[in-house]
């Protein structure tokens, strides 16, 4: 079933389209999910919560992208769920590695109030920043740090090996590092 | 800035990198690459005939199959819950030799205490092992747990004696890698195409190999029943093949 099909039915709110869209992209969203919590009993709670929140999103919504529109969702439920974890135990997934390597582009600030302000600066140069990529390091870039997927099965996907992935998220975050300076965003 | 500002930062980046990068999987997996199923280059020694009959298989379903449009473009997918999710990409094997370990072996079938400590769980299983002539150390296993064959072998030593081609894209079940694919025979006599499922992985450093075939028209129970071989070896856990004496 197509992604407009499947819009349609939410804006007819019919129940089939929680099952279209279960069907097309389950799979999409606990790999996003799982990737980030390391937990299948979370990651289903994640699905059921995004799936509920596309519901309630469309309409008025008529996403463009389906697929990164709950993409989206599952990965922002996932990062609030890892948060409130957080405080008893290590983020699952591939989290704690991800996090140290984006670690290199940036530096501690002092303020943790501008890092709120900062944000949408922050994805503004993210977005230049990948546009000027080539397509497969841009791909494996966003594989890893937007779908946190572990660095083997990144490699299998590509047709890589795991030296080659780590070299290519290697030279990217030192040019994203870079990039954000030449951006003005204060490190 | 802490990192995890950025990491959330990248969570709202434009739409069309998230879409090119799903569409680059889709991509990835309907094109050829090369994955050599041999994990060690083995010496020009003596010669063990082993696993001739699987690699006379393979090579069989080559020639006779060497058509794109035998094999399936679809990516078949076994769900197991809290394990993962295993994929099955089509692909298809290219030549075979005999498998040769280099030295001189010995076989016998394993008993049934060998086989419950190398396949727990597993309903209906059998096997024969081959230790090294001299050491007496186990090199290889060839075994079954219903239609499913599982080899395993030493740690640097050969599964099986074939390259696969396809795409090795790796599924993840309970955090080991497992690559899967599948190849369909062109119909026979009375018009019956087969199926077979396989798949690579490693339980510590012994490398396993496992396959299911039969009847595309039983497709799914062979699906099933691989991918539950290949979690419950998984489960398991790693495998010690020195606690099996000769």
């Amino acid at each position: 079933m197509d992604d407009e099909e499947i819009i349609g039915r939410f804006w007819e709110r019919s129940e089939s389209a929680i099952c279209a869209l279960d069907a097309k992209y389950a799979k999409y969203c606990r790999s996003i999910a799982y990737n980030i919590l390391g937990n299948a009993e979370e990651t289903e709670e994640v699905l059921n919560d995004a799936y509920s929140r596309v519901w309630n999103a469309i309409p008025p919504e008529r996403p463009k992208q389906l697929r990164a529109f709950i993409g989206k969702i599952a990965r922002n439920l996932s990062l609030d769920r890892l948060a409130k974890t957080k405080a008893s135990k290590r983020g699952g997934g591939q989290m704690d590695l991800i996090l140290s390597e984006l670690a290199e582009c940036i530096a501690d600030r002092r303020n943790p109030y501008d890092e709120l302000a900062e944000t949408a600066a922050i994805t503004d140069a993210l977005n230049t920043f990948l546009a000027e990529q080539s397509v497969q390091n841009r791909r494996v870039f966003v594989r890893r740090y937007w779908r946190a997927v572990s660095l083997e099965a990144i490699a299998g996907d590509c047709g890589m090996s795991i030296g080659q992935v780590k070299s290519i998220l290697f030279r990217m975050r030192k040019k994203l590092r870079q990039h954000l300076e030449s951006e003005g965003i204060d490190l | 800035m802490k990192s995890q500002t950025l990491f959330a930062a990248m969570g709202n980046i434009d739409d069309k990198f998230i879409s090119e990068e799903a569409e680059d999987i889709r991509a990835t997996r309907s094109n050829s690459i090369v994955a050599k199923a041999k994990n060690v280059s083995r010496p020009l020694r003596r010669f063990a005939p082993i696993a001739a009959c699987l690699a006379l298989a393979i090579a069989l379903t080559v020639v006779l199959g060497q058509n794109a449009g035998w094999f399936g473009s679809r990516v078949y997918t076994a769900d197991l819950g809290s394990h993962g999710t295993l994929n099955f990409y089509p692909s298809a094997a290219v030549g075979a030799d005999s498998l040769d370990f280099g030295v001189d072996v010995t076989s016998r079938n394993l008993t049934e205490d060998e086989l419950s400590v190398l396949f727990s769980h597993l309903p209906e299983t059998s096997a024969y092992g081959l230790f090294h002539a001299a050491n007496k150390n186990l090199l290889h296993v060839e075994g079954h747990s219903g239609h499913t064959k599982i080899i395993l072998s030493a740690p640097g030593l050969p599964t099986v004696d074939s390259s696969i081609t396809g795409h090795e894209a790796a599924s993840e079940l309970n955090g080991v890698p497992v690559s899967a694919g599948y190849f369909i025979t062109k119909e026979n006599s009375q018009g019956i195409k087969n199926i077979i499922y396989f798949a690579f992985f490693s339980l510590g450093d012994v490398p396993v190999y496992v396959e299911c075939g039969g009847v595309q028209s039983e497709n799914e129970a062979l699906k099933s029943e691989i991918a539950l071989v290949i979690a419950q070896l998984i489960q398991n856990g790693t495998l010690g093949l020195s606690v099996i004496p000769q």
